[in-house]
């Protein structure tokens, strides 16, 4: 940027530059030394003489201008940095004069933009949250967690027994401490006995996880042997709850399942391992004898330099030394190098972010796609305001504002605008991210670490800008690509010029586009999501309410005496008023917890030389449980209480695994066992396949076993009510209490919770998903309808004319309509392009609908063009009674 | 960016001097030559050698500086560059005279210029 003389001296800007500063260093010391003969010559001192003086006088002329270049730079420097603040901060006050004036737009822009980019950064929180933030605990980099694997028995994720835990922890040096933990539920007595959510852990969990307790201290492995169960860790909301936060809580002894356990420690509010709902830490009261019981998760902290691989590599030769020695395990002859025994070692932090990781960087992909959309919609109102404004812009050209000067002026206006939106959006993205993790609508792991922190405002910041230059550039092109001076007059009549029509041509068809991509996309996945809601799972959950009734152990620590309860109680509850039928049941379906184990078939081969022993899942019920759950007898019988103690073991396998060996599902009479036992039980029933782990996945085989030959005091109630559901249960409840009042009660859900809970991750996606998608609609063809409108009322003079010389009017309409579907087209296309691009990365979250579904990639598309077309319908309308009178006037 | 004043003091008579100079207005190079020549009664002549020292000493601590400001266009020639005193400078100035102004007011220098003084 040259300036001329008379720009310089009009602001008294410093000459710029090395050669400007020395011209003005030097002219500066001659005028000393020209003030100085002065002086002199005053005093009556001859010129010559007057001259050397001076000189004499100066001192070192070159040192001199050494110094004073340095003062001049500094100078310099600083009027540069000053003047550019000045234009700065001159821009801004213009540029919020300028949204001043027009509110409408303004408040319009403002909006669109709060909502894209309050949505972007809501789920730029949880992203940050969930997936990026590291787990709150010391060296998050150095915890995995640690399960086992035998995938030819079905075990592809398989948790450890005591023995395993033992071994493992005392055997792998590649790990610094190692722990494993079980979630429980324990009574706690008192006169309202209450269940609470345990986890047991074994010594080392909290060394593992490296947590301080915030009062008292927590238990080491010393506490952790058989028998000596008496201490416990509580959690910071159960410690608020329970004990209203008092210090003195350390030391207090609760009534645990009838055993007294002290209090010595609490954790820190930030402490949620593995589950933030746990209430209370044990001790597991590790004993390394038991071989058997897989149930417990493992997590372990990695040695100083250890990698994951060679933690990896280490136990699995631990597991398989270990196997070895296992004779059922094993068919004979096979070493265990042979199979695919093998642990499973994983970052802790992927580990338990896994199942959402896709979901959520599928909505932020969606939310960013919503966000352009808003972008380009405002660039629209943006562009219909360059057009008003080129006479405004054609002036200050002509006054000698450069294009440069002229284009960081809008820019500035721009921007300013994004801002605004971003204060806006981020406020939004704080009030939905309280909301939704407040709500409980979804269970996602590490929901507490969500909330909008430094790290996602810098984030909406950085979106803010980012969305100002895009939609900045819009009507910079306006701007800039005119011939500033002559053009007043021109600009004034002629709103649009070539360069603008096409920058509104992209902005519509990338709109369009954008809509499509997304809302392709999201039909997909509510498509998907209904055929999951639809799934047929092979019982009915609606009507039917489950009561967590767990025995109290001390009194029914024989699981025997459990049947006598179970029967009195099913005879009280069926004759009260309301109840359809009840029954008990081990496990209920979608409570996430499962029991498996081997099986064999008599007259079928025993596990072959290849290992794969059959799993089947095991389930242990009442009479009554499948009218209950109203799942269908395809053979056979349902249990009776002739079913018991001493008569003939008897199952109901299900359909699957029936299936597998009796095609015609004859099974009833045949007889099975469980490979750990060897009772064989006789196939009285066939019943329907229920999916009671995941909606999305088909069931496995299934075996039922009646209580009375296979007690538990670990027991649910399910009972299928008519009516007034509430007031049944109220009954239930009160009719149990009256048979044994030990038992706490407050487990009480429906079932369709239960696998409500289990589509959590997957509704989630499907509202927001179905939510962007839809906005995005509504913002593309409020954006269309924009274009179209300023595109008809820039050729509103074309079209006066064109009437005046005897165009009909339809042929306006037509050339108008012809425009807006030449670009609908164009639109979609692009559209339906990036969704068959989109599609095929979001595979994995569709259930029963093709990656390339006919429905979604041809009603939708057809859908939005037409919206689109009927978008320019009014304008068209619009532009056929433009009056050529007042067309031609306007001149 | 903001020094201590404190670390200034004491300040070479010098430098005080221009401090002072520019204290009522703003000057260029040669008018505060001419303002110190008048204030010392003609004791201190700074010439152009030691006056653009003491000049680039002061900018460099951030004491003075240029200023943007200047007499119409008419009245003054754009060649020359202006100083003013900056927040910190006057600061420095005024913490520099109360150093003095105690050191005056002591017992031995007013006895001093008693006896000798020529007033």
């Amino acid at each position: 940027m040259t300036l001329t003389p008379g720009w310089r001296r009009l602001f008294r800007i410093p000459r710029v530059g090395r050669r400007g500063i020395e011209r003005d260093v030097d002219d500066e010391l001659s005028f000393h030394l020209a003030m100085r003969v002065e002086k002199l010559r005053d005093r009556g001192v001859p010129e010559e003489i007057a001259n050397a003086e001076a000189l004499a006088r100066f001192g070192d002329a070159s040192r001199v201008r050494d110094e004073l270049l340095t003062i001049d730079q500094q100078f310099a420097r600083e009027a540069r940095l000053m003047d550019w603040l000045d234009s700065v901060r001159a821009d801004l006050r213009y540029a919020i004069r300028t949204l001043r004036r027009s509110p409408v737009f303004t408040i319009v822009a403002v909006l669109t933009l709060a909502i894209g980019i309050g949505a972007t950064s809501a789920i730029f929180s949880l992203v940050n949250g969930i997936l990026l933030e590291p787990l709150p605990y010391a060296h998050p980099e150095q915890l995995v967690s640690f399960a086992q694997s035998y995938p030819e028995k079905g075990l592809d994720s398989w948790q450890l027994s005591q023995e395993n835990l033992a071994m493992y922890r005392d055997g792998a040096s590649d790990f610094a401490s190692f722990a494993g933990f079980a979630r429980r539920g324990v009574t706690l007595g008192g006169e309202h006995p209450e269940r609470l959510t345990v986890e047991r852990t074994t010594g080392e969990f909290f060394q593992v996880l490296g947590v301080a307790p915030l009062l008292g201290h927590t238990y080491g492995n010393a506490e952790d042997t058989p028998r000596t169960n008496s201490v416990a860790v509580l959690t910071y909301a159960f410690w608020q709850s329970h004990f209203g936060g008092r210090r003195d809580v350390v030391g207090t002894v609760l009534d645990l399942d009838g055993e007294p356990v002290t209090v010595i420690g609490v954790m820190p509010r930030s402490f949620a391992f593995p589950r933030s709902d746990t209430q209370v830490y044990l001790p597991l009261g590790l004993d390394p004898t038991r071989r058997f019981g897989w149930f417990l998760g493992g997590v372990a902290r990695l040695a100083p330099g250890v990698t994951v691989e060679q933690a990896h590599r280490q136990t699995t030769q631990i597991f398989r030394r270990w196997a070895a020695d296992m004779p059922q395990l094993l068919p004979p002859g096979i070493v265990p190098e042979r199979t695919g025994l093998t642990t499973l070692v994983r970052p802790l932090q992927s580990a338990i972010v896994t199942d959402v990781r896709r979901p959520l960087i599928v909505l932020q992909a969606a939310v960013l796609l919503m966000l352009l959309i808003a972008v380009a919609n405002v660039a629209t109102l943006q562009s219909s305001r360059a057009a008003g404004r080129a006479r405004e812009i054609a002036v200050r050209g002509a006054l000698g504002a450069t294009r440069t000067r002229v284009g960081r002026q809008l820019l500035t206006e721009s921007i300013v605008l994004a801002i605004l939106g971003g204060v806006a959006g981020a406020a939004l993205a704080w009030i939905g991210v309280r909301e939704f993790t407040a709500s409980g609508i979804v269970t996602l792991p590490r929901l507490d670490d969500v909330r909008v922190d430094p790290r996602v405002l810098a984030f909406t910041l950085l979106v803010s800008l980012a969305c100002g230059v895009l939609f900045g550039l819009a009507p910079l092109w306006h701007a800039v690509g005119r011939r500033a001076t002559s053009d007043i007059a021109r600009a004034q009549r002629e709103g649009s010029h070539r360069g603008a029509r096409r920058v509104n041509n992209v902005l519509v068809v990338a709109q369009l586009g954008l809509s499509v991509t997304l809302l392709v996309a999201a039909g997909l996945v509510l498509e998907s999501f209904q055929h999951l809601v639809r799934t047929d799972l092979g019982f009915d959950p609606r009507g039917v309410t489950a009561i967590s009734t767990p025995l109290p152990m001390m009194k029914y620590g024989t699981n025997a005496s459990a049947v006598p309860f179970t029967e009195t109680a099913l005879r009280t509850v069926r004759s009260l008023p309301g109840v359809r039928s009840a029954a008990f049941v081990q496990v209920v379906p979608f409570s996430g917890a499962v029991n498996t184990d081997g099986y064999l078939i008599e007259g079928h081969a025993p596990p072959s030389a290849t290992g794969t022993e059959k799993q089947v899942v095991t389930n242990v019920v009442t009479p009554g449980f499948f009218r209950t759950l109203n799942i269908t007898l395809l053979r056979g019988r349902d249990f009776t209480t002739a079913d018991r103690d001493g008569s003939l073991p008897v199952t109901i396998v299900d359909e699957t695994l029936a299936r597998e060996y009796w095609p015609d599902l004859n099974a009833v009479g045949r007889r099975m066992r469980l490979t750990g036992d060897t009772t064989w039980l006789t196939i009285v029933g066939v019943a329907r396949s229920v999916r009671d782990e995941d909606v999305a996945t088909p069931s496995r085989p299934h075996m039922y076993t009646p209580i009375a030959q296979q007690p538990t005091t670990w027991l649910t109630l399910v009972v299928r009510s008519d009516g007034d559901a509430t007031a049944t249960t109220d009954a239930v409840r009160r009719a149990i209490h009256g048979i044994e009042s030990g038992i706490p009660l407050d487990g009480v859900r429906p079932l369709t919770q239960y696998v409500d809970h289990a589509l959590d991750t997957r509704r989630m996606t499907e509202i927001l998903l179905g939510a962007f998608a839809l906005m995005a609609v509504l913002l593309a063809a409020v954006g269309i309808y924009g274009v179209m409108s300023l595109y008809v009322s820039n050729r509103t003079r074309e079209f006066g004319i064109r009437m005046a010389v005897g165009a009909e009017p339809s042929r306006v309409v037509r050339l108008v309509l012809s425009e807006g579907i030449a670009l609908a087209i164009v639109g979609v296309v692009l559209g339906v392009g990036g969704a068959l691009i989109a599609s095929r990365w979001i595979g994995s979250l569709l259930y029963d609908v093709s990656a390339h579904d006919p429905l979604a990639f041809t009603v939708l598309p057809i859908a939005l063009g037409a919206l689109a077309v009927a978008s320019c319908v009014l304008p068209a309308r619009r532009a056929a009674k433009s009056d050529p009178l007042v067309a031609l006037r306007a001149e | 960016m903001a020094a201590n004043p404190r670390s200034f003091i004491p300040l070479r008579p010098v430098e005080f001097l221009v401090l002072l100079a520019l204290a009522d207005e703003e000057l260029h190079g040669y008018a505060l030559t001419q303002q110190i020549d008048e204030r010392t009664g003609g004791a201190v002549r700074l010439e152009p050698g030691n006056l653009y020292k003491v000049l680039k000493r002061l900018v460099a601590d951030g004491l003075i500086a240029g200023t943007h400001r200047r007499a119409a266009p008419e009245l003054d020639s754009e060649r020359r560059r202006y100083y003013r005193l900056t927040r910190l400078g006057a600061r420095v100035a005024a913490l520099e005279a109360e150093r003095l102004e105690t050191l005056l007011a002591s017992r031995t220098v007013r006895s001093l210029t008693r006896r000798f003084g020529t007033a």
